[in-house]
Order: C-alpha cells, then sequence, then structure tokens
C-alpha cells in the first residue's frame, strides 16, 4: 500500500489494530498490518516512503490568501509551461493523468478526501475533481510510478519495451471573434462539469481564470460542439451517405 | 485580428506543441516530438475497444497516418462517452518499439527475416504434406470476418474439424450452460439490466477491474440518486467489493452449494415462482457420465435432492454464514426486486463449469427473476469479439456457423448449401478440442501426436494455457512439429515458433466485433500497418490461394471456383491474395454478408454490413421492418421486445431442449474440486486478471501509463499467512504446485485481499509465467480448464524446504 517496508521492519512491527477497514465489519482488523509510527522529532528527516519531500514544517504550510485583484492575463510562456506540465501526466490530451504519487490499492474512498474539494498545501495541489459523477476513481486514473509493492526485483520494473506513441497535444486557445472577446473553450468538455478544476484558483498557475468569481463559465465561453461529439463526420452517423458509398473500402 | 498577431499566435503554438510533445509521458525519444503539430487535422473514426467483452466504442483520432488520441464515444449506448484506463490509452498499443515487421522463418534455432512470397510458400506447402494433421487455432479477437474466413478454410476447404479458438479456455463453459438450459447459446439480457436492476450480484467476477465501465454503469448509478444492492459472493476481497453492501467470501468451488441452497430456500419457503416455473420450465440433472443435455428429472425429484442444501449445510461446505445465504433467499424469493446476476471467468474457469453455469439460470428461472428488464442471469465475456466469432461464427472444433454442430448431417448440408461445396465436402467428426489439440501437438507423432503443423493468430497460448509444461513447452525437440505464429509483438508463443507473420491490428485493419450482450460492431482501417504487416484474413485467404495453386481439391467449391471469390461492386473478380488487391474491395463487407445467410438458422439475424457502418453496434437478432429499417433486440425471448415469440405467449424460449418453448433448470450437486489443499500444498492458489493489463499482456505491457501502473505480476497472500512464513511485503518468494515452482515478489494487504491459506497471482506478465503451475483441471462437457482453484505451496527464495501451514 504504498509503505515502502523492509523485511527489519516488517519482523519488528506486530500487527496493531486500526479503525476496521470496511463498515459492514466483514474483515478483522488483525488484518491491517502498519508500520509502527517513528517518532515526531524524527518526521523531518526522514525521507522515505510515499511521503519523501513532503514539506512538514508548519510555517512552510501557511498558504498566501487568494488576490483575486492580482489575477490578470497570463502570458504566452506561462501557459506554455502550464501545458507542459500537464502534458507530462497524460498520454495525449483528453487521455485521463495518471496519478503522481501512490494510491490506496485496495478503495478509492481515499482519492475524494482530497481530490473532492482540493487542497493545497504549499506548492502541492491536489485539484478538484472535475466530473463528480464519476466515482471509480482508478478505473481511468493509475499511478505513475508502480504499485507500491516495496520489490527490489529490478529486472521486473524494465518495461517490456518502449513505445513510439505520440499523443495529440493541447490546443492552445480558443478562438476570439474580435481581440476582447471571451474566447471559445478549445478543448472538450465532454463528460467534465466544473471548469475551476483546472482553471480556478488552485489551477496550474498558466491556466488559471483572471475572474474566477464569475462563475457561469459558458455563459459566456462556447464550447466546440465537434470537440464535444455533438457534431459527427457525415459516414457515421444515420443521416449520412448512401449505402454505397460507405461500403467502398478505404486504404 | 492582424496578420503579425495570427502569424504570433500560430509559432507560439508550435513552439509550445514540441516543447509539451517533448516530454509527454511515454513518448520514447524527443525525435518524434515535433510528429504532430497541434489539434487541428485530426480525423476521429468510430471503432470498438481492441480490449475486452465489454465492447465500449473508442473514437479514434488519426493525424498523419499515426493514431495520436482516443476519446469515449458519447453516442455508443454501452459507454455513454466513458472507457476505463486500458481503452483510453488503446491507441498505444500499435506503437509498441519492437513490432513485428518482417515474416520470420527459423534456421538453425533462429528466427530469420524472409519474404512473404516464401512464407506462404513454406507454409502451403507444409499444410499440403500432411493436410489432416494441420489445426487453425485462433481466439475472440479474431474479427468475425476473420474466423469466418478461417472456420471456412478449415471445415469447408480442406474438410479438417481441428479448428478452435482461444475462448474454450474462457467461455465455453457459458456456451454449455446456456446451450443445456435454453437450447440456444448467448445471454437473453443485455447491459440495460445493469441500468434497472435493484440488486445486482457479482458471482466470483471482480466487475471493478475486469468490466470497468459496465461496474460504473452501476454504481454511477447511487450517485445519481438511486438505490442499488450489490452483492459480492467472491473468494477474496477484492476492488469491486469495496463497492459492495455483501459480501459473501466462499470456500473455492463451493459456489455450487451457494447456489443450490438459494435454490433450497425458495422451495422451503414457498418464494419461488410457481407460476412462471409452471409456464415456462421443466427440470433436468446430470447422468452418470455428464453430457450437454442430461436426463429429464420431476420437481419433485428436484426438490428432493435440494432438501439436503440447507443453509446449514451450505455454511458447512462454503464457510458463507447461514444467515448469508438466507439473505440471499429472500432476495430471490421478493417479486417487487429485480436482479441481475454477472459472472465470468470464476464461474467458466472451473471444473464443474456447466453445472455452475446451469445452476444460476436455474436460480433465475426458479424465482421468475427472468426477462423483465433487470431480471436477467448475465455472462460476461473477456474478448472482443467472443461471442461474434468464437461462439456466433462458432470457431470450435464441433461447430459450424450460426450454432449448427458438425455432427447433425442437416447443419453440414447446410453449410455445404450456402458455401457451395459438394455434397459431403464437411467432416462429420468434431475435431480435437484446445487442450486436446496442444497435447496432440505436443506429443511425438509416433506416439499418437496426430497434430504437426498448428498455425496461430490473435492469441498467445505459450502464456494462457495451463499446465504450459505439458501443453505448450513439451513442443521444444519434437523435430516434426511445426508452429506458425501471426502476431503484433514477440511472445511467449512466437518464442516456439518455427515461422512468424507480422499482423496489422485494430485499427490498421477493416474489422467487425460482436460483444458479451450480442451487439455486433465494425470500423474501418484508418492507418497503416507497420513495415510488412498485413491482415489477418489475407493471411488465410492467402494461404487458401497457395494450396488453390498446389491443386488442393478442397479449394474449390463445387463449381470449380475458389472458396474466397470475392467481387467489386462492378461485378469482377478481385484477385484478394494479392496483398496489393486486397483492399481494392471491402472483403469484410463480402465476407459478412455471405455470414450473414447462416444466422437466421437461430435466429441470431443480422442486419447487412452497411448496417453496421452507420451504428454504434446493433444486438441481435436485427429485424428488418415495415419501412426498411433495421430494429435490434434488447431482451430476447421475452415477447414485449422479441420479434419472434408468438403473442399472447409473455417468455417463449423458441429454440428449448424440449421443444415446448420452456427452459430447462437443472440439478447439480456440489463436487470437490479436483485438487485441493493438504498438508503438503495447503494454499488455494487463484490466477486471473488485474485492471491495467489486458490477458497476456502482449498489448498492455508496452504501454507504458499501463506497464508503470502495474510493472510486474505478484502472489497476493493474506498477512497472517505471510507473518508465519517470514515473509516480509514485497519479497520474492517461491510459489509451487506439482507441475512445478515459480518465484515472485509476495504482496500484502495490496490491491485485493485474500483470506487466510489462498493466494493469487495475475496472468499478464510473460516473465512470470503462472501457468506452468497451474492444473487446469477441465469441465467434462465444456473441456473447459479450471485455472482458479489448484493446491500450492510457498517457500522462502533458496530454500529447499517447504513452508507449509502445519
Amino acid at each position: 500500500m504504498g509503505l515502502r517496508q523492509t523485511s527489519a521492519q516488517v519482523r519488528a512491527t506486530q500487527p496493531i489494530s486500526l479503525v476496521a477497514p470496511y463498515a459492514h465489519g466483514e474483515q478483522t482488523a488483525e488484518a491491517q498490518e502498519v508500520r509502527t509510527a517513528g517518532r515526531y522529532s524524527e518526521q523531518r528527516r526522514s525521507k522515505d516512503g510515499p511521503n519523501a519531500g513532503w514539506e512538514n514544517h508548519v510555517r512552510n504550510l501557511a498558504k498566501p490568501a487568494m488576490n483575486y485583484g492580482s489575477l490578470t492575463n497570463v502570458t504566452e510562456a506561462e501557459r506554455t509551461a502550464a501545458l507542459a506540465e500537464r502534458a507530462a501526466r497524460r498520454a495525449y490530451d483528453g487521455a485521463p493523468p495518471v496519478v503522481p504519487h501512490p494510491i490506496s490499492q485496495a478503495s478509492a474512498a481515499a482519492c475524494l478526501a482530497c481530490h473532492g474539494e482540493g487542497v493545497v498545501v504549499k506548492d502541492k495541489v491536489a485539484s478538484k475533481i472535475s466530473h463528480p459523477p464519476y466515482s471509480n476513481c482508478t478505473q481511468c486514473h493509475v499511478p505513475a510510478s508502480g504499485t507500491g509493492i516495496p520489490t527490489i526485483e529490478s529486472p521486473l520494473l524494465r518495461p517490456v519495451a518502449g513505445n513510439e506513441f505520440v499523443g495529440l497535444d493541447a490546443p492552445l486557445k480558443g478562438s476570439r471573434a474580435w481581440p476582447q472577446a471571451p474566447p471559445t473553450i478549445p478543448h472538450s468538455t465532454q463528460m467534465r462539469s466544473d471548469c475551476l478544476s483546472c482553471h480556478g484558483p488552485q489551477g496550474l498557475f498558466g491556466l488559471r481564470t483572471p475572474h474566477p468569481e464569475r462563475q457561469a463559465c459558458v455563459q459566456c465561453h462556447a464550447p466546440g460542439a465537434e470537440l464535444d461529439q455533438r457534431q459527427f463526420f457525415p459516414a457515421f452517423t444515420a443521416f449520412g451517405s448512401s449505402p454505397s458509398e460507405l461500403s467502398i473500402a478505404r486504404q | 485580428m492582424n496578420m503579425h498577431r495570427r502569424q504570433f499566435v500560430k509559432l507560439s503554438a508550435l513552439a509550445a506543441a514540441s516543447a509539451v510533445a517533448g516530454i509527454r509521458a511515454g513518448a520514447s525519444t524527443p525525435a518524434h516530438s515535433a510528429a504532430v503539430p497541434g489539434a487541428d487535422g485530426v480525423k476521429w473514426d468510430k471503432a470498438p475497444c481492441r480490449f475486452c467483452g465489454t465492447g465500449c466504442h473508442v473514437r479514434v483520432g488519426v493525424k498523419d497516418g499515426r493514431v495520436v488520441g482516443i476519446q469515449g464515444d458519447q453516442l455508443a449506448e454501452v459507454n455513454k462517452g466513458l472507457l476505463c484506463v486500458k481503452g483510453y490509452h488503446v491507441g498505444l498499443a500499435l506503437y509498441g518499439k519492437d513490432r513485428l515487421t518482417k515474416p520470420l522463418l527459423r534456421r538453425n534455432g533462429k528466427l530469420e527475416p524472409i519474404s512473404w512470397e516464401e512464407a506462404l510458400d513454406v507454409f502451403a506447402r507444409r499444410v499440403m504434406a500432411d493436410p489432416d494433421r494441420f489445426a487453425f487455432y485462433g481466439s475472440g479477437q479474431w474479427t468475425i470476418p476473420e474466423g469466418y474466413a478461417a472456420q471456412k478454410l478449415m471445415k469447408g476447404g480442406l474438410s479438417n474439424n481441428h479448428i478452435e479458438p482461444n475462448a474454450r479456455l474462457c467461455m465455453a463453459s457459458a456456451v454449455t450452460g446456456y446451450i443445456s438450459t435454453y437450447g440456444v447459446d448467448e445471454p437473453a439480457g443485455c447491459y440495460d439490466d445493469l441500468d434497472k436492476c435493484d440488486v445486482l450480484i457479482l458471482w466470483g467476477n471482480n466487475m471493478a477491474e475486469m468490466h470497468p465501465v459496465l461496474f460504473s454503469r452501476v454504481i454511477d448509478r447511487r450517485t445519481k440518486g438511486q438505490q442499488v444492492t450489490i452483492i459480492d459472493i467472491g473468494t477474496r476481497r477484492t476492488r469491486s467489493t469495496e463497492h459492495c453492501q455483501h459480501f459473501l467470501e466462499f470456500r473455492p468451488h463451493s459456489d455450487l452449494a451457494i447456489a443450490n441452497g438459494i435454490a433450497h430456500l425458495l422451495l422451503k419457503n414457498n418464494t419461488y415462482d410457481a407460476r412462471f416455473v409452471e409456464r415456462f420450465c421443466n427440470f433436468r440433472k446430470n447422468t452418470a457420465t455428464p453430457t450437454l443435455n442430461g436426463e429429464p428429472m420431476t420437481f419433485d425429484d428436484y426438490k428432493k435432492e435440494l432438501e439436503l442444501y440447507t443453509p446449514e449445510h451450505v455454511e458447512k461446505i462454503s464457510g458463507v454464514p447461514a444467515e448469508k445465504i438466507r439473505l440471499l433467499g429472500e432476495l430471490f424469493g421478493r417479486r417487487d426486486l429485480r436482479i441481475t446476476s454477472v459472472w465470468c471467468m470464476g464461474f467458466n474457469q472451473h471444473s464443474r463449469g456447466t453445472d455452475i453455469n446451469r445452476l444460476v439460470h436455474g436460480v433465475h428461472l426458479l424465482s421468475g427473476h427472468w426477462g423483465r428488464p433487470g431480471d436477467a442471469p448475465t455472462s460476461l465475456t473477456g474478448q472482443p469479439s467472443a461471442c461474434g466469432t468464437a461462439r456466433e461464427v462458432g470457431t470450435m472444433c464441433h461447430f459450424l456457423p450460426g450454432g449448427r454442430m458438425v455432427a447433425n448431417p442437416e447443419h453440414r448440408a447446410e453449410s455445404e448449401a450456402i458455401w457451395n461445396l459438394p455434397a459431403g465436402r464437411i467432416n462429420p467428426k468434431p475435431g480435437h478440442h484446445t487442450v486436446k489439440l496442444w497435447e496432440k501437438f505436443c506429443t511425438p507423432t509416433d506416439q499418437g501426436g496426430d497434430i504437426t503443423t498448428v498455425f496461430v493468430q490473435v492469441t498467445n497460448p505459450g502464456q494462457t494455457l495451463p499446465n504450459l509444461h505439458k501443453l505448450f513447452k513439451a513442443k521444444r525437440g519434437l523435430a516434426d512439429k511445426f508452429l506458425i505464429v501471426s502476431d503484433v509483438y514477440p511472445t511467449a508463443t512466437t518464442e516456439l515458433a518455427d515461422l512468424v507473420l507480422p499482423a496489422a491490428m485494430w485499427v490498421e485493419k477493416n474489422g467487425m466485433f460482436g460483444n458479451s450482450e450480442r451487439r455486433t460492431q465494425q470500423w474501418f482501417k484508418m492507418v497503416n500497418p507497420p513495415g510488412d504487416a498485413r491482415d489477418d484474413c489475407w493471411m488465410t485467404i492467402a494461404l487458401a490461394r497457395r494450396l488453390f495453386d498446389l491443386g488442393h481439391p478442397g479449394m474449390k467449391d463445387k463449381h470449380g471456383k475458389f472458396l474466397f471469390t470475392i467481387k467489386n461492386n462492378a461485378g469482377q473478380e478481385v484477385p484478394v491474395w494479392d496483398w496489393s488487391h486486397y483492399y481494392d474491395v471491402n472483403v469484410d463487407e463480402a465476407l459478412f454478408e455471405e455470414y450473414r445467410k447462416f444466422s437466421t438458422y437461430k435466429h441470431k439475424n443480422l442486419a447487412p454490413y452497411t448496417e453496421y457502418v452507420k451504428a454504434r453496434g446493433l444486438r441481435w437478432p436485427v429485424v428488418e421492418q415495415p419501412d426498411g429499417t433495421w430494429r435490434e433486440t434488447k431482451f430476447r425471448f421475452s415477447e414485449f421486445d422479441d420479434p419472434f415469440v408468438k403473442k399472447g405467449s409473455e417468455i417463449q424460449f423458441y429454440h428449448s431442449v424440449t421443444k415446448d418453448d420452456k427452459a430447462l433448470i437443472w440439478f447439480a450437486p456440489y463436487v470437490k474440486a479436483a485438487e485441493e489443499p493438504d498438508m503438503e500444498f495447503p494454499f488455494w492458489l487463484c490466477t486471473g486478471r488485474v485492471l491495467e493489463h489486458w490477458h497476456s499482456g502482449t498489448m498492455t505491457m508496452r504501454i507504458p501509463q499501463l506497464n508503470g501502473a502495474m510493472p510486474h505480476a505478484y502472489v497476493e497472500m493474506h498477512p497472517e499467512d505471510a507473518a508465519a512464513a517470514g515473509f516480509a511485503n514485497g519479497e520474492t518468494i517461491v510459489v509451487r504446485t506439482r507441475r512445478g515452482e515459480l518465484a515472485l515478489p509476495v504482496w500484502v494487504n495490496g490491491r485485493s485481499r485474500p483470506p487466510r491459506g489462498s493466494l493469487f497471482i495475475p496472468f499478464f506478465d510473460q516473465r512470470l509465467l503462472v501457468n506452468d503451475i497451474t492444473l487446469g483441471d477441465p469441465d467434462p462437457i465444456s473441456f473447459e480448464p479450471d485455472y482458479k482453484k489448484c493446491a500450492a505451496t510457498v517457500g522462502k527464495l533458496g530454500v529447499a524446504k517447504t513452508l507449509g501451514k502445519s
């Protein structure tokens, strides 16, 4: 479960009871085996496990208050940087991003603890879920770096072979009818209902809206019918070309 | 907008795109980064997903001859725009670095590139030399036209019935379950049941990982405020269990007793649906030697047989508390609920697979939870066209297309008529089923091994057969055995191949699949295959043409014409065996239109090819309406939806085994598994799949996002068992069975939680072949092996002594 245990650590650890893991109490608490917690004084120096690199000095955690007034249109460079960061976790634009941290393998329930409303702790952002009706998180989002099995079998971790797929890139901008017009939405909004997940104050800097106080996004920003699959190539709709044209094999 | 600004935007877009692509997850080298300059110019087209049997439709984005993106298809009723992580990354399956691009022939132990001409020549001469000892082994990943061509070549051309799909290892018991219950194969219900049911029962089925899109279809109803009770009847806790109100953890193989326990309670409490049973059901049991159709029994005998299965007795066998059995009995006894049961490999890969399939159909029939939307017993399939190709085209050793049987003279005559063959061309004797076929191939010819050449398409038996040492690896060193493998990547099977043929895959070719809910789907070729890779269907036709040229008489119909004579719209014959002309005409359409003639016999009517071009799949029977449109059928045998049901009959099983429009409720007793844990081998060993990898991992192990999430196989065990054996989490241990041993990392408190005395190993990892040690005890009726149960022990790596529980 993401706990990078060594044999020595496991031997030194007695199974202890936590909260019963399942509401209807099917499984005994002994089934849950965890590491003994270290002392608080040691925590800053302990750089192992999923929290390696985690900044937990209280003084550094203070979050600057959101100053709506200071937000302005982002620059091309900032937008590019944000898109690059976004792309690093996606095979192509529109692919579900991989999870950049270890997860609970057994259940998706823990995901929403942070991603339900979104959390910002210093420079770490757990973005808010953009599609709350879908609750089986791990169906689409898988961890980027392994199961968390603390295996040392390095040959097994080597990929079988490389892959030469090159994914579609994110569109840079929507179109504007005139320079000051609200831009259209340049990407699919399929199944996503919360724009502020990416464009809100917790979003990547280059993608943030300069006016998060306005909540009705599509009042001004038009989604694209083709991007959202509301328009289809004639050949693939029920109202398409004649059957003889359709049946011609295509090279 | 002035020109300067426009240009600036365009240039920055290009620069940004290159920068982005350079660090994209999964992009192999920056050299490819400039290949896709932006979103414009991407052409989107529809296709069913390449992976499982759910049959989601995806939209495939193609630019400059390459797949660049995937979207869930919102027009698709199956998935309504949603996919799973495999589906979202299916486009990457085409671009693994080690795609096979040239035919390879083994010379002096080494695979060396040869031309297609040479390859076909070697192949055809090998078959020509001994056509009766040739076998064709495919899968539920054959497209419908591919399977149909293979079927016609073997049974219609070579008079040879040694053709099998790997589906024998996958859903053969579901087939025998359906046929022996309803007289005809495949589910009567469909995925719409998942939207309507009040109770969903997962029988040994980890739907959250194996059919995630369908699972979400159910659990997302809860986010919409609907109530649905989900019950997991399983042998270990899985991700699915997390979403269930009830978890019934049972001792492997005792599902037989649980199903009987439900029937017992329905009878004892008098809550069975007497009207339904009276009108629509007869009773059956197995003969001493189990057969497909067994022998009749009376309702009273049926009751008597079930008397034994009290909740307390079932508890003793299964370990499931009696009150949970009562819970199931009460639910099935309620008329006001709609109950859907789903299952997959837990039932089918079961040495009493046919029986457990029958029993659950029986529970639904007995309780009348049958035939209304939301009331259905439904098997799910694991391959994209297990139903469409293996079951409907009938690419099995005993089937002819459209639900016909090799052993039936009328069926042979009908098939010969459609294929325009001389009477008697089709061999009346069924061929070898999968396990026997490989056993014969791995047996020296002079010791009765009567299969000498096998052609494998679209599957990986070197990894997926059970007990691999016996059924596959024993081929090594048998000089007169010749293995021909068509695949897209090197696999455990190509390792032993003598001839390797590079194949086109998925949207590199035209295709049609048939999913778990009788939905036939179509797609067009969108990109070219790499190098010299070619379509599997072409390989079959090209082989047939070589045999024709070499003078094999079976390659001609009764008028002397080549078996695969295909004409274009102008009526001219197209030499489709010549690769340069293969796409001059739509071969898929030609083959499908011929195959369609077979579909009406079992009322599995298919629409013309062009209807499927327009649709995101159609569920058969698809029947033409007076206005010329084609209507699909969601609920078979139910009067309100199935056009073949006689008006006023409510439900009519019109292919009834007993010829009286009634289905059969079967009794089958609980019996022990073939190999159960003992002192020497104290653990149950179960195998299966994981969310990220599809079957043997040939495609998904080459997709960085999927491989990254699940890089290797493991053995899951209970923490107390691990502690008792002194294993640390992640330590490499040895799992041993009577057939061999396997060293792999142990995962404690991982994704799933097996109970004490139970192990689980996924089979996707070619480097850690669990099938080296599985037993594969076959079901006596379907001949499908059991991969879910055998006895094992565990030990420290490098320690000779086995560590049992004693």
